[in-house]
């Protein structure tokens, strides 16, 4: 089952060389390993296809260490230091709702049967900062496929696991957004081949702090559409809840496709800073994925619908 | 006095050098710093991955913090009878001198000196709004605050209390969520010109 992210979407100038990157790529399991003696909790290699080529990579350490995950708190540091002792085995996700077949599946046995693939994709946060992540994971559609899709699979609905004593944020009431987290897509842009579950990355599994065991991400879209820790996978006819777009409508859209021409209420979505960088760069439409995703929104206005 | 008034208020500076140098400390500082983290609260050791955000918060706290020791000269007077006013001056400025670090780091680094997109932000964003606002405000009691100026344009620095509000909001708008640690800072801004309202 070889399967191949070759989308021709990658500038020339931002192309690792494959020798270059697989030393890194040795560098950085060094990185890890040696990390592992210290705090960090082991991790399992995974098995998976390896990205012919792709974008330099953004650190290991600073993807791991600089995560915005709520269930943790506000800030940025929160999440790796308070998450080391997330219970993510074992783990159980339901896919249900408007299916053919409702399905739960155990982590361990859907990540041995499901082929892996890694995807180095952009990652646009809607604050305005960026990171390129080496993923490892399946498409959205493979999985939902087994469930089987019905004329009334509209939409599909992600929430995060809900459990006050893992996650202390849960359990108060007053400085953080409502729990559980729930995300959606369209079912087009969910079975569009780039929307992905993740399961690993830099060839290792996920750390909690980036929605371990298994996270959504949708590469075109600002990062908090990309839900962590998912638990339940809904099909629904009509449009579903997202988190952001509940609590600030009129700052987070339920589409929330990055687009630099359709700024934030408060700062501009033009230009990013790119973790590890001082000066900013443009961002790109659809974050880079124009080619493969623009006319899935063919006739719609997208500063209507951001 | 002033010798302890300059090490605090240059801390901020400090601190950013040592996490931006974070690469290069010598193992016995980092040994210390390492120490000290696990004390407290504070990060030492790590090059900040977000270099323009962290610039960018560090000054402009600095900048709020800086703000609120020198309006506590005047209740620190009326109320506990302690005099430090000639150090207000000083005090002050310092804030502003933050205030102009972090109203650069957006003109020069993230507006790439564009003055015309720097406008646009100003102009559709109130949240950049009210930050220039208090900016301006600042600004102009620097500028003022000279020996032969001041006597002319002392009721101007009254402007401050409205500056101090602009903050304020400023502050809670540069966060997606309201938390506890915002509202309470915010209580200690408000508190400050309260205590300047009950009349002594
Ligand atoms: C020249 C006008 C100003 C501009 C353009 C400006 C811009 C900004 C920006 C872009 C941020 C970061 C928001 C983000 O997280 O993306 C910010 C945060 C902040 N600014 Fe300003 N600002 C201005 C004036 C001021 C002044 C005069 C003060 C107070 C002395 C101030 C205090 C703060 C504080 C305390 C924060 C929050 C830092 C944190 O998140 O911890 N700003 N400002």
């Amino acid at each position: 089952m070889l399967r191949r992210n070759n989308y021709g979407l990658i500038p020339s100038s931002e192309i690792t060389s494959e020798s270059l990157y697989q030393e890194r790529r040795a560098f950085m399991k060094l990185g890890a390993s040696a990390a592992l003696m210290g705090s960090v909790p082991l991790m399992a290699a995974l098995d998976f296809e390896k990205s012919k080529r792709g974008l330099e990579p953004t650190p290991f350490d600073q993807i791991t260490t600089y995560n915005n995950f709520y269930e943790y708190g506000t800030d940025k540091e929160s999440p790796a230091k308070l998450s080391k002792n997330l219970k993510i085995r074992p783990w159980t996700l339901t896919i249900g709702g408007e299916v053919q077949k409702s399905l739960t599946l155990d982590i361990d046995t859907l990540i041995k049967k499901i082929p892996l693939e890694e995807r180095i994709y952009r990652f646009r946060c809607v604050e305005g900062w960026a990171m390129v992540v080496p993923w490892v994971g399946f498409t959205l559609a493979s999985l939902l496929k087994q469930a089987g899709l019905t004329s009334k699979s509209k939409y599909v609905e992600f929430e995060t696991l809900f459990d006050p004593v893992q996650f202390p944020q849960q359990s108060k009431s007053f400085g953080n957004i409502p729990f559980p987290y729930r995300e959606g897509l369209r079912i087009d842009e969910a079975m569009h081949p780039l929307t992905i579950l993740a399961v690993g990355l830099y060839g290792k599994e996920l750390l909690p702090q980036n929605g371990a065991p298994i996270r959504l991400v949708v590469p075109w879209k600002y990062g908090f559409k990309s839900i962590k820790s998912i638990v339940n996978i809904t099909l629904k006819e009509h449009q579903t809840r997202s988190t952001w777009n509940q609590i600030a409508p009129q700052e987070y859209g339920f589409y929330a496709n990055v687009n630099p021409s359709v700024d934030h209420p408060r700062w501009s979505q033009s230009r990013e800073r790119v973790l590890g960088k001082f000066f900013k760069q443009e961002t790109l439409a659809f974050n880079g994925y124009g080619n493969e995703v623009a006319h899935l929104y063919k006739n719609m206005d997208l500063k209507k619908y951001y | 006095m002033r010798v302890i008034i300059w090490f605090g208020a240059l801390l901020p500076i400090v601190y950013a050098a040592i996490r931006f140098s974070a690469e290069f400390h010598p193992v016995w500082l980092r040994d210390i710093f390492v120490f000290i983290e696990g004390y407290a609260r504070i990060v030492l050791t790590k090059t900040p991955t977000d270099p323009l955000k962290f610039l960018t918060d560090l000054s402009g706290n600095s900048g709020l913090w800086l703000l609120a020791v020198t309006l506590s000269i005047t209740p620190l007077r009326s109320y506990l009878k302690i005099n430090f006013l000639k150090y207000r001056r000083f005090l002050g400025l310092f804030a502003f001198f933050y205030a102009l670090i972090h109203a650069l780091l957006f003109i020069a680094v993230d507006q790439q000196f564009d003055l015309a997109a720097t406008a646009h932000e100003v102009i559709t964003k109130p949240f950049i709004a009210f930050g220039m606002g208090a900016f301006a405000i600042l600004l102009l009691m620097a500028l003022t605050s000279t020996r032969k100026l001041y006597p002319k344009f002392r009721g101007w620095h009254k402007l401050v209390y409205f500056a101090v509000v602009l903050i304020a909001v400023h502050f809670l708008m540069s966060h997606k969520t309201v938390t506890f640690s915002h509202v309470t800072v915010v209580g200690v801004l408000l508190m400050l010109l309260a205590m300047r309202l009950v009349k002594r």
